[in-house]
């Protein structure tokens, strides 16, 4: 049976987020109406990753979710993230350096999509702007597929 | 002669600090206009104008934001307040200037400073008497409601104000008090004589019951007058209110809460959708460049022979024994010999990372078609929010409409209103009934008198005294009888006059728009007038249009002026209101033809707010001579001429 932990070598027991970020997560799972913030999680790193955004986390981060309770697909999703940050394919086995990479766009993603959803500064509906994000989304689509 | 108004300057008066209008005298016809919003002080231009000629207590009701009751400029209370009314007639024969200030009125004619004597007062009820002003300073709404049946007093009161019937009256009541005197002389010759006392004291006593019924009958009048004026007022007050339309709009409050509800609840699904789609679907189609960039790293080592993996240890044995790179070809040393075969172990051991590798499939991220599909769905899920947040804010809108309608029934009280006119609609019903009552109480003493007087007069002819006494009170009473038949013809001539020149009026100046129609009007006896078609059938109790009555009354009114020979421009406050585009047409012609024969000056809201009465705004610019906008620009609130719109009116040059 194949499991996160034979997928990934050494890698770490938990994901990590930025203490005070605890919140966004709060306020998005909320949001967005989802049963737990791992969803969250899994957003922001996939959007972090496509806005680019890699932040580093802060010292002394908050200890979140085991690896081990993340399904198959979700791990993958991980794994091909960090083979696109490192381009290299023994690498993105490195547990240790794919947790690495995915807490850093997530940490990136999370920020960007509470200052998209939640911040008061932008009044825009929720619909608007996920239609902006999908637009961006379906344009790259678009060009990569014509390059 | 036509006397027009030239300029008027208005002088810290209500909101208009300084002010000075100028009418020119137009090619074709004399017509102006002015143009206001509501609140922004119409009414109050017509006040100052009233103000002039007849100080505070001609003053009309205004909702301008004018300062209360105070005419001063609420902002310059300490600063003296004047209007100057400029007149001349067409051919600059005459020039007036009336200007009237806190502490006094000067009338000064063609340039001659007024001497100590002179009146201005007198002089202003020359050109126009206060009775008959609002003849020609009126607001629109005056005309449409002129023949309804309680105007007969203040019409009775204009007519008798003006001309000699009121003098007529003066000599009938002296009259009778002569009579009573000479009755009570001969009463006192025939002390002994019963029956010549019975007659005095029951003629005495029914001139008595009449008077007291004539002031009775005044007194109920006054009532019923300050009554309809109240009335008014809740009227004015009640306009689209009653209590159908307060259930109504209740209903329709309630229906609008539901239907936002549903409408609410049907967004916030879409809402749980669209981030549903995008939080499950959407979200590892980010990874799309990723996964491209993967496929084609696979696709390039599925070429080279070296995926799907496993890479197994006979192809690196194969690779070993070649001594040269299956894809380039490229001789391999020693070293990278050494690494071959420590790769060989490492892939013999079999750990589940080439399995799992293999396992990364794109297809299981993106779907060009799922995508598509997903995209699509988003897209309508965006489209139908939309369609119901455009409905949610109509629907808004119509609640807040009629919450303010609720309110507005709530800050009035609008439902004791409600009661209160019902209350005063049975008093003024009851007044009217004690009125028919009283008039015929007063016809049959009337009659009761004359019969008196014939027995009397029998009596006297048979009893002694003082011939001299009973032929005076015999020329007494012939000469009252012949006062009354006077009255009469003089009421007769007024009437045939009015008739006639309403009825020329009308065909000739809203010939263009009324040529099919005939109209007559009476005025009886008791001044209450009544329109008649060309058959004689009564067209009173609503079967006039509201621009057939605004014309009609307009050409009782011209009629009434040149029958009473004032001159005086017609200033007429919003004439258009409540009129559709069709009717504000003919109203509009009519005054462009009656401005060929005299100033017209119209105070307007501007109509081209109204979309039916665009057309009419624009035909009505272009036939005035001057125009003047009473609004805001750069310099702030005033009067400015539409011509120099830049330039505010104010005292001095424009």
């Amino acid at each position: 049976m194949i499991t996160p932990e034979n997928m990934l070598e050494n890698h770490p027991r938990d994901i990590k987020v930025d203490r005070e970020d605890n919140k966004k997560y709060n306020a998005l799972t909320d949001k967005f109406g989802l049963e737990t913030d791992k969803g969250v999680f899994l957003l922001a790193l996939n959007v972090g990753f496509f806005y680019n955004l890699r932040v580093k986390l802060n010292k002394n981060p908050k200890h979140v979710w085991g690896v081990s309770t993340f399904k198959d697909e979700e791990i993958k999703n991980m794994i091909t993230i960090a083979y696109a940050e490192d381009e290299d394919i023994p690498k993105c086995f490195d547990g240790a350096n794919v947790i690495k990479i995915c807490e850093e766009y997530a940490n990136g993603g999370i920020k960007k999509l509470y200052s998209m959803f939640i911040d008061s500064k932008n009044n825009k509906e929720d619909a608007l702007v996920i239609e902006e994000i999908i637009e961006d989304l379906a344009k790259k689509i678009h060009e990569s597929s014509n390059s | 002669m036509a006397r027009r108004i030239t300029k008027l300057e208005i002088n810290n008066f209500k909101q208009y600090h300084k002010g000075e209008l100028e009418f020119e005298q137009g090619k074709v016809g004399d017509l102006h206009l002015i143009v206001g919003d509501n609140t922004f002080g119409k009414t109050n231009l017509l006040n100052a104008l009233l103000w002039a000629l007849y100080g505070e207590s001609a003053l009309i009701n205004s909702d301008d934001n004018g300062g209360g009751n105070d005419i001063k400029n609420i902002r310059h209370l300490k600063e003296e307040t004047s209007v100057v009314l400029n007149l001349k007639d067409k051919e600059n024969s005459e020039d007036i200037m009336i200007k009237r200030t806190d502490k006094r009125l000067t009338f000064i004619e063609n340039g001659k400073p007024p001497t100590k004597d002179s009146d201005p007062e007198s002089k202003i009820k020359t050109i126009l008497p206060d009775s008959v002003s609002k003849l020609f300073l009126f607001k629109g709404e005056f005309l449409d409601h002129f023949f309804d049946n309680n105007k007969n007093d203040e019409l009775k009161e204009t007519i008798l104000g003006v001309s000699k019937l009121k003098n007529l009256n003066r000599i009938k009541e002296i009259l009778d008090e002569l009579e009573t005197n000479y009755r009570t002389k001969i009463q006192k010759e025939n002390k002994t004589n019963k029956e010549v006392q019975e007659y005095s004291q029951d003629i005495d006593h029914t001139k008595a019951g009449i008077k007291k019924s004539e002031n009775d009958l005044t007194k109920n009048r006054m009532s019923k007058r300050e009554t309809l004026e109240y009335l008014e007022g809740i009227k004015q007050k009640l306009a689209g209110f009653d209590v159908n339309t307060i259930n109504k709009l209740m209903l329709e409050e309630a229906e609008i809460r539901n239907l936002k509800e549903v409408l609410t609840s049907q967004i916030n699904s879409i809402k749980n959708s669209i981030n549903s789609l995008f939080v499950k679907n959407f979200a590892h189609y980010f990874l799309f460049l990723a996964i491209k960039k993967m496929n084609t790293k696979v696709r390039e080592l599925q070429e080279k022979g070296i995926m799907p993996p496993p890479i197994n240890s006979l192809l690196i044995n194969l690779i070993l024994e070649k001594k040269h790179c299956i894809v380039c070809d490229r001789r391999i040393d020693d070293k990278i010999v050494k690494h071959l075969k420590t790769l060989e172990k490492t892939v013999s051991c079999e750990t589940g990372h080439h399995v799992n590798f293999n396992n990364l499939n794109s297809s299981n991220y993106f779907n060009e078609e799922t995508f598509k599909t997903d995209v699509n769905r988003l897209n309508e899920l965006i489209n139908d929010k939309r369609h119901k947040d455009i409905s949610l804010i109509a629907l808004n809108k119509k609640l807040e409409t009629v919450l303010d309608n609720l309110r507005k029934i709530k800050q009035e009280d609008i439902r004791n209103v409600i009661a209160q006119k019902e209350e005063l609609d049975m008093q003024l019903e009851s007044m009217s009934q004690k009125e028919v009552q009283i008039l015929s109480d007063i016809k049959s003493s009337q009659s009761d008198l004359s019969i008196l007087d014939i027995n009397y007069r029998k009596l006297l002819s048979q009893t002694s005294g003082s011939k001299i006494e009973r032929k005076k009170l015999e020329i007494t009473q012939k000469l009252k009888e012949e006062v009354g038949e006077i009255s009469k013809r003089v009421l007769k001539r007024i009437s045939d006059e009015l008739n006639n020149n309403t009825h020329k009026n009308f065909k000739t100046i809203f010939k263009n728009f009324y040529k099919n129609r005939d109209y007559k009007i009476n005025i009886n006896e008791d001044f209450k007038i009544d329109v008649l078609d060309s058959e004689g059938n009564s067209l009173m109790g609503g079967r006039l249009a509201g621009g057939e009555i605004k014309v009609l009354a307009l050409s009782f009114l011209i009629a009434l002026s040149e029958f009473y020979g004032f001159d005086f421009p017609i200033i007429i406050d919003a004439p258009f209101t409540a009129l559709g585009p069709d009717v504000a047409s003919k109203v509009l012609e009519s005054l462009k033809e009656l401005s060929k024969k005299k100033q017209v000056i119209l105070l307007t809201l501007p109509l081209e707010k109204e979309e039916d009465l665009k057309g009419i705004m624009k035909e009505l610019r272009e036939a005035a001579t001057t125009v003047y906008i009473i609004g805001e620009n750069v310099s702030g609130k005033g009067i400015y001429r539409s011509d120099t719109l830049t330039t505010k009116v104010r005292g001095g040059k424009k």
